[in-house]
């Protein structure tokens, strides 16, 4: 059996987001909501 | 001012705004050498655009030195507290304190500052009195040593309201602190008390005074701040008034303090706030005239417009506050007060002045008790001096005492929900509604503090990334103190304090500048 490799990293973030008064989906780059 | 004078006045100030921009910035930095500077500017209107100027109907705020005595033995005390300690000077009693606190609220204050001394040498008075005033709405800053600074007093604190507790650390390593504070221990004590602090959810400010002993070791005071989790530093050369008025070389320079900050901050960002502020404790003598927001009351129930102003208007016990108050209105501008002020060319006209605020009786403008007395010629308790220690080893013990205490604190997730993969998690705070995205590490470390410690993040990130323990130590700090500040973690037992800004209440000198 062979050993998990372990995951590749970079160190941690914590982003705030500006929604810009759009649904975090949106934000996020899906499209819950179309802009406009 | 007369109508010449100000018709003078006017005339130079629209010469000075017609000066280049950068002159104009070179007279500020003057000002900060020079008082006469600082008052032409002052009275020519460079002065904050909301400074007051004529003390308001009621009161905005109160500064309450609950007692004269303290357990340690500062060389520097701006309050002159070991004299006092040793004279064994008399204070009101419980329950005139607690009436003063209840007129205070009737005045209409909406913040205080709760001091000494060192004011947990009276307990339950200085923990009745901040309860009192939090119930009320009121916010307060409680200075402290930190040595009394037990879980009780911590969970009592951590339940309240807008109580920032400022807690004095001198030194990266119990040497510097105990020989600054001239009792041994007492640094372990301070790291503690900021400690379980911190644990309780309290606003800490941590407020470091500088030293020619201790100022190479500001970096380094700060990096180990960082590691602890405070989110305020006060970094203050200091103020030569009281003690630090009988002598003693004080000076420091306050760029290489600047620069120290500077470098902090090309380091950890903004993740730990720190105020730099002046400590010559010239702003009041800069600012001359400036009308009082604010009272103060000493130990004795005297009351003054503020820590620099050594000039009493009547006693909060024996006339009640309202009529200290009253008393403050009408005669803040008294050509003594004046007259003082305009004395004072330089910061270190303050301790040769005849009249030192803390060192000498406070001068009746308007009454007092009469029952202050002049620490000229006082005997003041000698220092104990720390034993002596290889530093780099005692430095080396420092650090690992900070990471220990940080290592075990407890957090939880505030109110939220999340979402998303593995690799990209959206967090909703479900307080304000606002959105945040952590990577796949931040993850991992906000499930790890989930009821976990710093410890637990630290070994989660080594698990899962097979990194080195420095790398997962340093980044498990890092993130810690991000999710803190973004609200998504809070210590375990937090009920919701937050920090209160200091303002009009504290020594005019000691007031953030940046």
């Amino acid at each position: 059996m062979s050993e998990k490799q372990p995951e590749p990293y970079e160190a941690p973030s914590v982003e705030e987001i500006d929604t810009g008064g759009y649904p975090i989906s949106t934000a996020a780059g899906t499209s819950l909501q179309i802009p406009g | 001012m007369s109508p010449r004078a100000s018709r003078r006045s006017r005339q130079t100030a629209s010469r000075l705004r017609l000066l280049p921009a950068s002159s104009s910035a070179s007279a500020i930095r003057q000002s900060e050498q020079s008082f006469t500077w600082g008052r032409l500017l002052w009275r020519l209107g460079r002065r904050p655009p909301r400074a007051l100027t004529q003390p308001p109907e009621r009161p905005i705020g109160a500064k309450l030195e609950l007692t004269y005595a303290c357990n340690l033995r500062c060389g520097f005390c701006y309050t002159d507290s070991p004299r006092h300690t040793l004279q064994r000077t008399p204070e009101l009693s419980d329950e005139e304190w607690r009436e003063v606190v209840r007129q205070s609220l009737d005045l209409g204050i909406v913040e205080a500052v709760v001091t000494g001394g060192e004011p947990f040498l009276r307990r339950e008075l200085t923990l009745g009195v901040i309860e009192d005033l939090a119930a009320a709405g009121v916010g307060v800053t409680l200075n402290t040593n930190g040595w009394f600074v037990d879980e009780e007093v911590a969970r009592r604190l951590g339940v309240l309201r807008g109580v920032t507790a400022h807690v004095s650390l001198d030194g990266a390593r119990a040497g510097l602190h105990d020989g600054s504070r001239g009792v041994p221990g007492s640094w372990r004590r301070a790291i503690e008390g900021i400690d379980a602090l911190l644990g309780a959810g309290v606003g800490v400010c941590v407020v470091h005074v500088v030293t020619p002993a201790n100022a190479s070791a500001v970096p380094e005071l700060l990096e180990q701040m960082w590691a602890l989790g405070v989110p305020w530093v006060r970094v203050t050369p200091v103020v030569v008034t009281g003690a630090a008025a009988r002598g003693g070389d004080w000076h420091v320079s306050r760029k290489a303090l600047g620069e120290a900050v500077d470098e902090f901050r090309r380091r950890r960002g903004s993740a730990m706030r720190i105020v730099l502020q002046p400590g010559t404790g010239g702003d009041i003598s800069l600012q001359g005239r400036q009308a009082p927001g604010s009272y103060l009351v000493r130990p004795n129930g005297d009351v003054r417009p503020d820590s620099m102003r050594p000039f009493s208007f009547g006693n909060a016990a024996g006339d009640g506050v309202a009529a200290c108050w009253a008393a403050i209105r009408g005669g803040w501008d008294d050509e003594r007060i004046n007259r003082w002020a305009d004395s004072m060319k330089k910061p270190g006209d303050l301790a040769k002045s005849d009249l030192v605020a803390y060192l000498d009786e406070e001068v009746p403008v308007a009454g007092g008790s009469g029952t202050s007395s002049s620490g000229r010629q006082a005997k003041v308790p000698a220092p104990t001096p720390p034993k002596s220690v290889d530093p780099s080893e005692e430095l080396r013990d420092a650090r690992e005492k900070v990471h220990s205490l940080a290592a075990r604190r407890r957090y939880r997730h505030a109110p939220l929900r999340w979402s998303g993969s593995a690799r990209q998690r959206f967090v909703r705070l479900t307080g304000d509604g606002s959105y945040l995205r952590l990577n796949e590490s931040g993850g991992v470390v906000m499930d790890a503090l989930d009821g976990g410690t710093l410890a637990d993040a630290e070994s989660a990130l080594r698990t899962r990334f097979g990194i080195d323990a420095e790398r997962a130590r340093q980044d498990a700090m890092a993130a810690t103190r991000d999710l803190v500040n973004k609200r998504i973690v809070m210590a375990a037992d937090a009920s919701g304090s937050f920090p209160v800004e200091p303002g009009t209440t504290d020594l005019p000198g000691l007031e953030p500048s940046g």
